[in-house]
């Protein structure tokens, strides 16, 4: 009898203990707990956005120099007004992927909101213009000339702005009309789909500009080499061989930085982050989902920290 | 394999060819064959990054599986100074094979 009372007590206090943890854990994925995540991710996606800009800017850089270098190798008169407009990525190609890319970020955070259970008009105005705004960057891309000075597939991009600025544009739809909860979550999940290809080509931009560069700085490499080789074994000039020295360090920073610089594998755990919330949104919202979603966005701070730094590096070695 | 994936691909096998074009051994002669080969090779990467390939396609995927043999034997050769002659028709098969790509690229 004893026996019974005390295992009734104990069951007693094991109820009372898991609804404690249970609503403490609740307490933790609550608006102000939630809050922190949602800042890191936006300041994450600063840190990407501008590293970004920075780093489709040095393609130019690093092919501008090339130019020089053959000039100079073969005593022509440099022009820098020409040099100028030597670009294998123009700035309407870059502004319209930075654009994108801050466009897709609000969007991120403004289902962050919705996730938060604010539906209001602001949230649904300020998608509304997110699409529009995506659709006018699409209209731009389609009406960039195919030159094969880019390497840069306006198209592609085109299209995937226009499917993404559609689907955006669906799901704002619902919140201005201020439809039912499990709706406007099912919209924002079945439009996501091209929400994450956009995001997509901008790494797949991001990916073939490293790569160019890493090309150029490869081949601007062998000829160093070779240039330096050729000095050393002929009677060479100490003073020569000391600038030569001076260029192969400048080489050798470059070529260190511009892996870390590249922003595309933080760009691939942005979309990984924008997902993991899109899959917030639709769930019970439960410790388990939040503690997902905090670890996608740490994971896309872990990958957006180091990126500012490398590039300025890689800017500031010439 | 992804359009980006060949183009990655290439990127590595580039930077291989440079890592040995910048290490002392090869005679002028190799040197200068193995650095057309790789102006070449980048000639063909810068255009392959800006096209669109119908990623199904059952020739494409044939050629990337040979890419990515011709890649691998690259790799497995590019060190030893004796496989010279191999990482030269090594290299230029891998060209032919991005070449074929681009060829099957839709206008």
């Amino acid at each position: 009898m004893r026996f019974t009372v005390r295992q009734s007590r104990l069951t007693r206090l094991v109820f009372v203990l898991s609804l404690a943890v249970f609503f403490a854990l609740q307490m933790g994925c609550g608006p102000e707990a939630y809050q922190k995540p949602i800042q890191q991710f936006q300041d994450a996606s600063t840190e990407v956005i501008n590293t970004t800009r920075e780093f489709l800017k040095n393609a130019n850089t690093l092919e501008q120099n090339k130019v020089i270098d053959d000039l100079v190798f073969s005593k022509k008169p440099l022009s820098l007004p020409e040099l100028d407009n030597t670009e294998i990525i123009s700035q309407k190609e870059i502004k319209i992927r930075i654009d994108a890319l801050d466009a897709l970020a609000q969007y991120t955070s403004n289902l962050a909101q919705l996730a938060q259970g604010k539906t209001g008009s602001a949230v649904g105005d300020s998608t509304k213009k997110l699409s529009d705004s995506l659709k006018t960057l699409a209209d731009d891309a389609g009406k960039l000339p195919a030159t094969k000075a880019t390497f840069l597939n306006n198209a592609n991009f085109s299209g995937a702005a226009a499917a993404a600025a559609n689907a955006i544009g669906a799901v704002a739809q619902l919140i201005v009309e201020r439809k039912a909860r499990r709706e406007l979550e099912q919209s924002i999940v079945s439009n996501d789909v091209a929400v994450k290809a956009l995001i997509k080509q901008i790494s797949i931009d991001a990916t073939g500009s490293y790569e160019r560069q890493k090309s150029q700085l490869g081949a601007y490499g062998d000829q160093l080499f070779k240039d330096y080789d050729d000095e050393r074994t002929k009677n060479p000039d100490p003073i020569l061989l000391l600038g030569f020295a001076r260029i192969i360090k400048s080489y050798r920073t470059q070529e260190s930085q511009l892996s870390g610089a590249n922003p595309a594998p933080a760009i691939d755990k942005m979309e990984k982050a924008h997902e993991a919330l899109v899959y917030y949104v639709k769930s019970d919202k439960s410790p388990k989902t939040f503690a997902e979603l905090v670890t996608a966005v740490q994971d896309f701070v872990s990958a957006a920290k180091p990126l500012g730094q490398a590039v300025q590096t890689l800017i500031s070695a010439y | 394999m992804t359009l980006i994936e060949v183009v990655t691909m290439i990127g590595d096998d580039l930077t291989q060819i440079d890592t040995r074009l910048q290490t002392p051994g090869l005679s002028e002669a190799d040197w200068q064959t193995l650095y057309a080969l790789r102006k070449h090779l980048d000639d063909e990467q810068r255009d392959l990054v800006g096209e669109s390939i119908i990623e199904g396609d059952a020739a494409y995927e044939a050629l990337t599986t040979q890419l990515n043999t011709a890649s691998t034997q690259l790799e497995n050769d590019i060190g030893d100074l004796t496989k010279v002659a191999s990482v030269i028709a090594t290299v230029s098969q891998i060209a032919s094979y991005v070449d074929q790509i681009l060829k099957i690229v839709p206008v």
